[in-house]
């Protein structure tokens, strides 16, 4: 890996996974960052699009920085990148280059508070298949962070009812894909979902069910975001241009 | 999750028990509307669903047997739930469906409440 300092204070590294494994990529920069107290900057010159791979890496890196009080600084970012940093919700936490994306409102995704485990990063295309490939991933890495059963549930099953929602109303093809990225703190995860289907803003869907209007009515549908809005403590949405969904739950519980 | 297995038999004249197997959700909940309506049509007054093998419900699951309950109830009869898993307990509780539906602790507390005697 080619290295140079800019400054005194600062370590620049491309961020290119030509040839390299993503957890070799990472194994190399968290050994040359444990040992300084520099900033880490991520020069992009040579990145064309962000891939799965790149995304982990790239969440992992800022987790494990800010779990120190470091920023990580992203340079030479296409628009393209750029447009991918800010529907992850990471241009706030970025530093550089990103002005033309810092007036996203609002961006939950990291916080200085300590942050425990590793991101969790998915992207699938929207089949039935496809989704429960990942629907057993998350259930893994929910497994893997020693979330209690009851959580656990809760998070899957908002898992499960918004991303088939997505599936099966966005007007997406099986080839488009869908993108979920979640992180764990303690007693608080954050998932944000991210599609680029028609309009749809299940922050607005009424939280509140009348069985028997909807008994009456032989109503099928609406109580798989009811028991979202019921499992979550806060559901954010917004549309980006040009036209990503992107929506941001957050739960917690008492320990 | 591994393979789903749904199966059903009757529990006397009047009583037909449905187990869905391990998880209730989208892809297999038309399997249990299916079930349901078939056990109406034989004449079944009562349909016990047994969730003892239930690990997931998502809400589609939940709607193949919600909206068919009223119609049990106008033709005398029930849709009635035993081994109800804590989880999902908690799950019908947030959707205040706990009063709506009729719940029992176990096949045989479901089964005399259909007048099956034991």
């Amino acid at each position: 890996m080619s290295i140079k300092s800019n400054d005194v204070k600062t370590i620049v590294i491309p961020f290119d996974l030509n040839n390299r494994s993503p957890a070799g990529f990472l194994k190399d920069i968290q050994s040359i960052i444990r040992k300084s107290e520099k900033q880490l900057s991520l020069n992009c010159v040579q990145l064309k699009r962000l891939n799965k791979e790149h995304i982990i890496v790239l969440l992992n890196i800022i987790h494990s920085r800010f779990n120190v009080g470091m920023e990580v600084c992203v340079e030479s970012a296409s628009p393209a990148l750029l447009k991918v940093f800010y529907e992850l919700g990471l241009s706030k936490y970025i530093k550089s280059n990103l002005n033309a994306t810092s007036s996203e409102n609002g961006a939950l995704l990291i916080s200085t508070s300590l942050i425990t485990g590793n991101p969790f990063y998915d992207e699938f295309k929207t089949d039935s298949l496809s989704l429960q490939q990942s629907l057993n991933d998350f259930e893994r890495y929910l497994v893997s962070n020693n979330i209690g059963d009851l959580p656990r549930m809760a998070l899957y099953t908002i898992y499960y009812e918004i991303t088939r929602n997505i599936l099966e109303h966005s007007g997406l093809n099986k080839k488009d894909k869908v993108s979920v990225y979640a992180y764990n703190e303690k007693n608080r995860f954050v998932l944000r979902f991210i599609d680029y289907g028609i309009k749809f803003d299940p922050s607005s869907c009424p939280g509140e069910l009348n069985l028997g209007n909807v008994l009456k009515n032989g109503r099928r549908r609406g109580i798989g975001l009811l028991l979202v809005h019921r499992l979550s403590s806060s559901i954010r949405y917004k549309r980006s241009e040009p036209g990503a969904n992107i929506l941001t739950i957050e739960k917690k519980w008492r320990a | 999750m591994s393979e789903n297995v749904f199966t059903q038999r009757p529990l006397g004249d009047n009583v037909m028990l449905i187990n869905p197997g391990q998880e209730l959700q989208n892809d297999n909940s038309e399997e249990m509307v299916e079930a349901l309506k078939s056990a109406k049509s034989n004449g079944y007054k009562f349909a016990i669903i047994d969730m003892v093998d239930l690990q997931y419900i998502s809400s589609s699951g939940i709607c193949s047997f919600l909206y068919s309950v009223q119609e049990w109830r106008d033709n005398g009869g029930d849709i009635i739930l035993c081994n109800v898993p804590a989880s999902i307990k908690g799950v019908l509780e947030l959707l205040d469906l706990k009063q709506y539906l009729k719940i029992a602790d176990n096949e045989k507390v479901a089964a005399s409440v259909c007048g099956v005697k034991s």
